[in-house]
């Protein structure tokens, strides 16, 4: 009677035992697929990178590229921000919008009434999905509209020929939420 | 009837004895699905944090400033390159620049020194 009771009580034991393997090893792969199931959030590294381009595109070595500026020295309206600056919007999304959006204001720092700042917007230039615009206005400082498109602007100073002062500030947005938030 | 009433003991002890080990089987898995359970959360606050910070992710560059500080030093009229300093300091101390601003300044103000002689 005892020994079959022992038996009977072993039984009980390595099934518990079993169970409690089952539910460990559940957890231990449901921790691994929930962190790497993840996407790292590159979005913030993409619009910073693709704001050191257009930098670079509309400025070296502190002046401004001559081609936004037309004959008689006025701001070219036709400057390609896009073509100019060399960037490629396409994406591996299958969206039809697109995914980036970005914006130069040029703010002129001589004429203004304080001097360097403000400045008054005297230019700007954009690509992209203009949508985009509204979603950096929306999520502005806000981490929990995280599915929102990710958006960056800085600014930085710049003289034309004629060694007139600019304020420039790029905006650049980029949504790509499918590829970078879960 | 002593041999009775011992008996009646024994069977009360051995259930009891039953009891506590059940309880510490209980208790022991319980211990088990709450560490699991921290251990799930911990996982899913730490998935939160994949995000890449590009101005603190070990930038040792920084175009946009560079670019603003090769505009200060073209400006010949000085009263314009105080003002432009005083925005550009201005902005060094909001931390809107992803490098050290001072050092790069003097580098800069360095590298054209060196290249005017």
């Amino acid at each position: 009677m005892i020994i079959k009771n022992k038996h009977g009580a072993e039984k009980i034991l390595s099934i518990y035992w079993f169970a409690i393997l089952i539910i460990v090893a559940g957890a231990v792969v449901a921790m691994v697929s929930l962190f790497y199931g993840t996407p790292y959030d590159v979005r913030d590294a993409e619009a910073n990178i693709m704001i050191n381009k257009v930098v670079n595109c509309l400025s070296e070595k502190g002046k401004l590229n001559q081609e936004l500026f037309n004959e008689n020295k006025d701001f070219n309206e036709n400057f390609n921000l896009k073509e100019k600056c060399n960037l490629v919007f396409e994406t591996e999304l299958k969206s039809e919008r697109e995914e980036y959006f970005l914006q130069a204001d040029f703010y002129d720092l001589n004429n203004g009434p304080e001097g360097v700042s403000p400045g008054v917007k005297v230019f700007s230039i954009s690509d992209g999905n203009f949508n985009l615009y509204t979603d950096c206005k929306i999520a502005q400082g806000e981490k929990e509209y995280k599915k929102l498109a990710k958006c960056v602007d800085r600014d930085f100073y710049s003289l034309d020929d004629s060694d007139n002062f600019y304020k420039i500030n790029v905006l650049s947005a980029v949504r790509k939420t499918e590829k970078n938030v879960k | 009837m002593f041999y009775l009433q011992l008996e009646k003991l024994k069977k009360m002890l051995n259930k009891r004895g039953q009891t506590s080990e059940a309880m510490t089987w209980i208790v022991a898995t319980l211990i088990i699905l709450v560490l699991l359970g921290i251990s799930l959360y911990a996982t899913s606050l730490l998935s939160k944090l994949k995000i890449t910070d590009y101005k603190t992710d070990g930038r040792t560059q920084d175009v946009v400033m560079e670019e603003s500080l090769f505009s200060y030093f073209s400006i010949e009229d000085s009263a314009v390159q105080e003002k432009v300093f005083e925005s550009l300091d201005k902005m060094n101390r909001e931390e809107k620049f992803y490098e050290d601003f001072n050092s790069k300044f003097q580098q800069i103000k360095f590298n054209l020194e060196k290249n005017e002689k």
